[in-house]
């Protein structure tokens, strides 16, 4: 009798295991791997480990298999997982870290040189490239939206945007935007090339011009106004970005920009990077939609990056011969700060070692941030 | 002086601010005169009901306001005449109202959590004449075959909304908007019959909808553009074009700024160039010791050439041991004794 009892007991034990949950949801040890190659990517060849460490790790946690009904998993209403996941639901995260991006971000190299807004600018287009091929691969014009936004390249606007367009696919869209973000140097130099001459990425621009401490307090609150009259949409990113900036360049709450861009960023990032790396459960993530929205990511990408590098090459028929501008800084147009400012200044030093094109990156680098905020708040508003 | 004018300014903001903190986003969404054989209270009795719809995006309390039967006119005449008499502000004059006239006007009491009306959510009213049965209980009731007119005032006293319900409503029909999507809060809250119906629940588009949508929620945006841009040019067109709208005025701000300021700063240079060769500048720099100004031209050089951020321009040069250095003086392999000062 005892004997039955410790058996059956062991057999409920067994039942709870994650060994015999796996044998239900074979998918699960899919996901693990893929967490596993995220945590592989970020420690040994250093791709956005900030980011990729908490997802892979986050991968791992939301897709070990168990028994449901014990308030464990990431979507049991009451979990301290499901609780840590509202943030990320709900959008509260993306506008903390935009935060902490505006305390971090020095606008100087934009503001010493404003028409690099528009490279800025013409890098959305990868965005809305993507919106038309999602569309013409049969998603709703919402759920387009929400996958296009990868193109932006900018993890906290993607889960802003999709968490309040299209909740059930946000998992694979955070995780393929944060994906991209980290293949910037894989994806974006051969499209560099391919779209420059070497006469092109030789060009030498001029230095930028000091930018007084005044103009740089008076750029955040001027940003804030102009931008969210155009699209009020956006506030939540734009409002919190331009808020982080001032505290930075105000000079009297030099405590508040440390604390908005070390401390607390880098709590939100953890929590934010694990919620959503535990947010891809096999059976919500291993779907076609899935692979589909990979795909488009991987596109808007590449549209964004020939689009920024275009604009470049365009504009300068226009710009005065000292004013031209290399087109190697076009690929900055995207929001990944500061990694694709980094490969148009390799680029730039492969084609000339003593071309240095970082700060000029940095100008459509930050543009980018806004840019895509301001084409989140815009497609939020049109299909919100 | 300048402190007492900025806290000033804020008390005033602050005043208006909390005066203006009425429910102006609440709305009479559906009335039922005569309730012979449909929605019933909590106690499963029947009565002619008023539906309050929430139109605003955030939750909404609508303790201590006001739902009356009294016609604006005799209100307004009230309030008028009292105001000449005292400065009585109009919620005290309303609640003053309501203790002469208790049957015709129902101040919403405080203290029951039902009084938060979620955001785009209903409430219903019974106009059963019975208030003991609880919050949601009018004093009054309505009259079948009779013209009702209902109005809600906010806690300030100013009127929300009012509507004037038909004589002709038949029993178990209902007088409602025709879609909460009408509702526009920022117009005038006077009553427009055009956007109000009978529903006698013979179709969808006529059911009754006690603590319901009168019509069902849609996402027209989503439709419109699945249906009349399908492959997304127009939005991309619409959208590319905001974008660039946004970033090129903040191009064309910042560029006039940077001009602004460039020539500024240049003035400021030519001012302090020009003080820099003053007579008695040159003079000095003429006597001798003119490297503190090569290391300052070299500073600024430096920080013309190579640097974006703005430095403060303070340069501190230690004369204190310019003749000797730790290569040729002892003195300076050695660690410095702390300097003790008298206090005198």
């Amino acid at each position: 009798m005892v004997l039955l009892n410790i058996a059956n007991n062991l057999e409920q034990f067994w039942h709870f295991t994650g060994f015999y949950n796996v044998t239900l949801e074979p998918s699960s040890l899919i996901m693990l791997c893929v967490g596993l190659l995220f945590i592989y990517l970020a420690i040994k060849h250093d791709f956005e480990p900030m980011l990729l460490v908490p997802i892979g790790f986050g991968i791992l946690i939301g897709n070990i298999p168990f028994q449901p009904g014990n308030e464990i998993g990431i979507y049991e209403e009451g979990s301290v997982l499901n609780i840590l996941y509202q943030g990320v639901r709900q959008g509260w995260y993306p506008p903390l870290i935009f935060l902490g991006i505006g305390a971090m971000t020095d606008f100087s190299a934009l503001l010493a040189n404003p028409k690099l807004m528009l490279v800025g600018a013409a890098a959305q287009f990868g965005i809305f490239g993507a919106y038309m091929v999602a569309l013409a691969m049969g998603f709703m014009p919402d759920q387009a939206g929400a996958i296009a936004i990868i193109g932006g390249a900018d993890g906290p606007t993607a889960i802003f945007l999709s968490s309040k367009l299209a909740p059930n696919l946000m998992g694979a869209i955070a995780v393929s935007a944060y994906s991209y973000m980290a293949l910037v140097p894989v994806i974006q130099p051969p499209i560099m090339r391919l779209l420059t001459t070497k006469k092109e990425r030789l060009i030498r621009m001029k230095p930028a011009r000091k930018v007084s401490q005044t103009e740089k307090i008076i750029f955040p609150i001027v940003g804030l106004i102009l931008t969210c009259f155009f699209v009020p949409s956006g506030l939540p990113l734009l409002g919190m970005l331009f808020f982080g900036n001032l505290l930075r360049e105000s000079g009297v709450t030099t405590r508040l920009a440390k604390t908005a861009s070390n401390a607390m960023t880098d709590m939100v990032t953890i929590v934010l990077g694990m919620s959503v790396g535990a947010s891809t459960q096999a059976s919500e993530f291993l779907t076609p939609d899935t692979i589909k929205i990979f795909a488009l990511g991987f596109m808007a990408f590449i549209i964004a990056t020939t689009s920024g590098v275009l604009f470049v090459k365009i504009f300068n028929l226009i710009l005065p011969k000292h004013k031209k501008l290399n087109p190697l800084i076009g690929n900055a147009g995207v929001s990944a700060v500061p990694m694709a400012a980094r490969i148009s200044n390799d680029q730039g030093l492969k084609a000339d070692p003593s071309n240095y094109l970082l700060m000029h990156a940095m100008g459509p680098n930050v543009a980018g941030v806004i840019g895509s905020a301001v084409a989140a708040g815009v497609l939020l508003g049109f299909l919100g | 002086m300048n402190k007492k004018i900025i806290l000033t300014l804020i008390a005033v903001v602050a005043a208006i601010t909390a005066s203006a903190q009425g429910r102006m986003d609440l709305r009479i969404n559906e009335v039922m005169v005569q309730n012979d054989s449909n929605y019933v209270d909590q106690y499963d009795h029947r009565a002619g009901w008023i539906e309050i719809f929430n139109a605003s995006h955030g939750t909404n309390g609508i303790e201590k306001m006001f739902i009356t039967t009294l016609k604006p006119d005799i209100i307004q005449d009230y309030f008028k005449a009292e105001e000449q008499k005292s400065n009585k502000k109009r919620n005290q004059l309303l609640q003053e109202l309501r203790d002469s006239r208790p049957s015709e006007i129902f101040e919403i009491p405080r203290g029951d959590v039902a009084t938060k009306v979620k955001p785009r959510s209903h409430v219903v009213f019974f106009a059963d004449g019975n208030i003991e049965a609880g919050t949601f209980h009018l004093p009054f009731t309505m009259n079948p075959g009779q013209e009702n007119y209902i109005a809600l005032y906010d806690v300030n006293g100013d009127l929300v909304d009012e509507v004037t319900v038909p004589a002709t409503l038949p029993a178990d029909q209902s007088f409602a908007r025709c879609s909460e999507d009408s509702i526009d809060l920022h117009g005038s809250h006077n009553f427009e019959s055009k956007l109000w119906q009978v529903c006698d629940g013979s179709s969808e588009a006529k059911a009754i909808t006690p603590a319901k949508f009168n019509a069902r929620p849609i996402n027209n945006n989503i439709d419109m553009f699945k249906k009349d841009d399908p492959s997304g040019i127009l939005l991309t067109l619409m959208s590319m074009g905001v974008v660039f709208s946004a970033l090129l005025m903040l191009y064309i701000m910042f560029k006039l700024f940077g001009k602004a300021f460039t020539a500024k700063d240049k003035k400021k240079e030519d001012e302090v160039v020009d003080k820099a060769v003053d007579e008695s500048t040159t003079e000095a720099a003429q006597e001798g010791s003119n490297d503190e100004a090569i290391a300052a031209i070299c500073m600024a050089l430096y920080q013309h050439l190579n640097a974006h951020d703005e430095e403060s321009g303070v340069i501190t040069i230690d004369h204190s041991h310019e003749a000797r250095s730790a290569w040729g003086s002892k003195g300076n392999l050695l660690l410095r004794v702390p300097e003790h000062h008298d206090k005198h």
